[in-house]
């Protein structure tokens, strides 16, 4: 009972666990740390997507309008003779003018534009007169220094061109001002100075981030070529994204606590975070990736990525912001957070399963203690005790008892009348038996005993048909009977009683039966 | 039964929270957190805060559960009003910074109660270990909110290249520019020998005119936390600055006297000691032709009379009272920070004097890797050897008057050589600037 008991409450505890757990998993509940994370990263990764593909399609479009802008402004000298936009030097008033020109209009666009700086960079360079050999380019190139965009028009810096020309609009020199732009490390700088019969639209490119010469700040740009219709290059110009702006500006939303997103060019299976940008969260976390970055699948969909200081997991995808290449994007958060995660999870689990199976088995405890145990120590006690207890904690049991009790009461009555009966039937039967005992002898004293004697010794002479007609007599039934039974006639029977007659010396079947009796009874005592 | 139903329950409540018991600490390096900070080591330019906080996170930051987040790199000015506008919610401003660096009236406007006291970090054995005057400036009431971390002086910043030519001319020497009636007088005659170029951009104006009063040491300034114009001293120094001024010998600066000396529209500059980070090697010219800087640093003019004064200022470090836990982490931050040797090689690299009495006295021995720096720490000592080092004002009100004075002189001195072409006296366009002085209050 107990056994059987014990594997049924098991049971119970078995199918409760199955029950919330498989509760859980349809409410969603129970995904696993690894889809959670997946899913987690899978739409930080698209919202960062949308938020690179709308920062550089927006730059773009304005460095397309910038570059139209800035070619019918040099246009004007090209045509006039006054600069031949082929890298010769022009002299310091054209500049100048030039500069005076253009000064405004690219203030407005850096102004209109959600970038950290502006550039236009001419295919020139400022005639001088102490002959010092410069590899350098003229231009403007302006730069927030705030990005809180009320504060914009007073914070703007020069960091490459005339100070005198920027002075005179209010524009103070960059603390690491230069008058022109240094064009070894320039991006694009080889697609500044040649020909091209492609559109302008057609011909922007998105270049690597570098370090901004003097400063700890490194910068995207993004580059447009400026040609006239003719296909006459002019320069470059385009917007730069900074660091500390992307920082700034492209922090992230997210339920991610720990996320540091990137942008660099895709150079799959190693990622140089050097020559890319990267962001944080806007709850102000901020973490600088490691230079070089290496990655293999981690669990599920997820991606494990590796430098010399850090560990992350995180999801990788490419984008095509121009026709030159993909860049790569990456979202991602320490491993030890996910490790955590993890941790977290499997104790919750198990804490969740002790929790089940200790509250299932207090369950099947209390049921056992409660119903169980009183119907089992009743049954106890009625196997050693004399009569029902009908005080029982269960009713139900009190019931039960009420009802076998009274069952019990009846069953008695019955039992003591027919013990009455019993005894009364027996007192007949002994009297009966007394009487008969009596008349036996009395026959016997009235028999002859030689006519007794050839009785008996006529039995054994009896056919066999005969002595079945001799036994159906004896058992009392009538002649009718014994035809019946005998399946003989009654003229058959008048036969075999006559033969019966004569074999036992008798003359009629009352003397035959006297006798018959009286033999009987000797047998019975014998 | 009970007794066992009783433990399980027990355990089940009490498990996690006895994992968070045995540690003092409320950092976890497994969940860091995060501080953002504003700076102004560097703004524009190659920042050696942006290299130690980078240092900071990957080793002590990594150990413990901290991160540094550089936000927001700037002058102490804008510093001050983005504080201001952070803390006042203004729309568009940033998120109030965990850490800042700040001057002792920026802190004040932001009270003292909000900003963690550094008496409560440090022992007094270590704020023992600061120099004294350093410490005292930055105490708002009884509160040390503004842990002193560097602290700078001005100093002069001279085009060598320039003044080596002007000095083969004229006779003109750097001894000259040891007074500031030596400095005015090689001013004018720069400006007669360069065919009305300007010798000197001055960054901090009032600061010069403050320490060049020739009869007194006491303090111009009232309790309303401004000048008090009664006094004859004051603008007899006044004067003195607003000649050489409408005379076109000196200028206030643009934005930073640096940029003007390196395009080449000044000789010199006065500033503080850490505008040594933002001068280039060269000084390139409107016609693009470019020379070698040759920066040559010399200590603050002396007045004529009395004991040699100099400024002594610099932002200190603050932090904003948030959580426990951030008040730990800043704590962190500002001990590792202020470690002598590491005090040392961040001013070194700075510009800067150290705030640690044994960084002080090791300095002397450094060994800089640019002569520029070589020369400057050599003015820098003599500056401590043998001035009086004077503390700035920390009125909240000080300042924005400060700022609309310089906007209004920039304007006024854009007119002055027009106006002299037009017959205008030196005296009388002193005069108005005088007077432009006495109309802010």
């Amino acid at each position: 009972m107990r056994r059987k008991l014990f594997l049924y409450m098991l049971m119970l505890v078995v199918i409760v666990i199955i029950a919330v757990l498989t509760g859980l998993s349809l409410i969603g509940r129970f995904n696993s740390i690894e889809d959670d994370y997946y899913e987690k990263l899978n739409m930080q990764i698209e919202v960062f997507e949308k938020d690179i593909i709308n920062e550089f399609d927006h730059l773009a479009f304005m460095g397309v309008r910038l570059s139209e802008n800035m070619t019918d402004i040099l246009h004007k000298y090209y045509d006039s003779g006054e600069a031949r936009f082929d890298g010769s030097a022009v002299s310091v008033d054209t500049i100048t003018d030039m500069q005076e020109e253009m000064i405004e209009p690219i203030r407005d666009q850096l102004l209109k534009t959600n970038c950290s700086g502006v550039f236009v960079m001419m295919n020139t360079t400022v005639e001088n007169t102490a002959g010092n050999d410069h590899d350098t380019r003229s231009g403007i190139y302006l730069q927030k220094s705030s990005f809180i965009s009320c504060d914009a028009d007073d914070k703007l810096l020069l960091y490459r061109g005339s100070s005198q020309v920027s002075r005179k609009h209010g524009i103070m020199p960059h603390r690491k001002w230069k008058l022109e732009f240094t064009t070894d490390n320039f991006p694009d700088y080889e697609i500044s100075n040649s020909k091209t019969e492609q559109p302008v639209y057609n011909s922007y490119h998105v270049s690597n981030a570098f370090m901004l010469p003097g400063t700890s700040d490194k910068a995207i740009l993004v580059t447009v070529p400026m040609v006239d219709d003719e296909g006459n290059a002019y320069g470059l110009c385009g917007f730069e994204v900074s660091e500390s702006y992307f920082k700034s500006e492209h922090s992230q939303p997210s339920s991610i606590s720990h996320l540091t997103c990137i942008i660099t060019e895709d150079d799959r299976p190693v990622l140089n975070t050097d020559i890319g940008l990267s962001s944080g969260v806007e709850n102000g976390y901020y973490k600088t990736p490691d230079t070089e970055l290496t990655y293999t699948r981690a669990k599920g969909n997820l991606l494990l990525f590796k430098g010399d200081k850090m560990r992350s997991v995180g999801l990788i995808k490419s984008v095509f912001l121009h026709s030159g290449g993909a860049h790569a994007i990456v979202v991602m958060t320490p491993e030890k957070d996910y490790k955590s995660a993890v941790t977290e999870y499997t104790i919750k689990t198990i804490i969740l399963l002790i929790l089940l199976i200790a509250v299932t088995i207090c369950t099947a405890m209390y049921l056992t203690r409660r119903f169980v145990a009183p119907i089992l120590k009743t049954l106890e006690h009625i196997k050693t005790g004399d009569e029902y207890d009908a005080d029982s904690e269960l009713q139900e049991i009190n019931d039960l008892f009420a009802f076998l009790s009274d069952k019990d009461k009846k069953h008695e009555e019955k039992l003591q009348a027919l013990e009455l009966e019993k005894q009364k039937a027996e007192e007949a039967y002994q009297k009966a038996q007394s009487e008969i005992d009596r008349l036996a002898y009395s026959r016997k004293s009235e028999i002859d005993p030689d006519d007794y004697q050839y009785f008996t010794e006529g039995i054994g002479m009896l056919t066999p048909t005969e002595r079945t007609v001799f036994e159906h007599y004896l058992e009392g039934h009538s002649v009718k009977e014994i035809m019946e039974l005998a399946d003989i006639k009654e003229s058959t029977l008048r036969y075999h009683n006559q033969n019966i007659y004569r074999k036992l010396g008798v003359n009629s079947l009352k003397q035959m039966l006297r006798y018959a009796t009286l033999w009987k009874q000797e047998n019975e005592k014998e | 039964m009970k007794k066992l139903l009783a433990l399980i329950v027990t355990v089940m409540l009490f498990v996690p929270l006895l994992s968070g018991c045995g540690t003092k600490t409320k950092l976890d390096p497994d969940n860091p957190v995060t501080l953002t900070m504003w700076h102004v080591y560097g703004e524009q330019a190659d920042s050696p805060m942006n290299r130690l906080v980078e240092e900071f996170n990957n080793t002590v930051g990594m150990e413990k559960g901290i991160i540094i987040d550089v936000a927001t790199m700037s002058n102490s000015t804008e510093i001050g009003q983005l504080l201001s506008d952070a803390q006042a919610e203004k729309p568009g401003a940033e998120k109030m910074p965990d850490l800042f660096f700040c001057h002792t009236n920026n802190a004040g406007a932001l009270g003292a109660e909000n900003l963690i006291d550094w008496q409560d970090m440090f022992t007094e054995e270590e704020l023992d270990g600061f120099v004294k005057p350093f410490v005292q400036e930055g105490m708002i009431d009884d509160n040390l909110t503004v842990l002193p971390v560097s602290k700078s002086t001005h100093v002069l910043f001279i085009n060598g290249t320039e003044f080596k030519r002007f000095s083969d001319d004229t006779g003109v020497s750097y001894d000259d520019l040891e007074t500031w009636d030596g400095f005015f007088d090689a001013a004018g005659k720069y400006y007669e020998w360069s065919g009305g170029k300007t010798f000197c951009a001055l960054d901090y104006l009032l600061r010069c005119v403050e320490l060049n009063e020739k009869t007194s040491d006491r303090n111009y300034l009232t309790e309303d936390g401004w000048y008090d114009f009664d006094s004859d001293v004051l603008k007899d120094s006044w004067m003195q600055f607003a000649e050489a001024l409408a005379a076109g010998h000196i200028m206030v600066s643009d934005l930073y006297a640096n940029t003007q000396v390196m395009t080449g529209e000044v000789a010199a500059g006065i500033s503080s000691s850490a505008a040594i980070l933002y001068y280039n090697d060269t000084v390139t010219y409107e016609d693009n032709t470019s020379e070698p800087l040759a920066v040559e640093i010399l200590p603050f003019p002396q007045r004529s009379s009395g004991k040699a004064l100099a400024t002594q200022a610099g932002v200190g470090l603050c932090a904003y009272k948030t959580t426990d836990e951030k008040a730990e982490a800043a704590s962190v931050f500002a001990h590792w920070f202020t470690e002598s040797q590491r005090n040392l090689d961040f001013v070194a690299e700075t510009g800067y004097m150290p705030v640690t009495n044994k960084a002080f006295d090791a300095i002397d021995k450094y060994e800089f890797e640019q002569e520029s720096y070589q020369k400057l720490y050599k003015t820098l000592q003599k500056t401590v050897d043998e001035y009086t080092l004077v503390s700035e004002t920390n009125h909240t009100n000080y300042y924005p008057r400060v700022y609309e004075l310089y906007d209004g002189l920039r304007q006024m001195q854009l007119q002055f050589a027009s106006e002299i072409d037009a017959g205008e006296s030196v005296d009388s366009l002193a005069e108005d600037t005088w007077e432009l002085f006495r109309s802010i209050d």
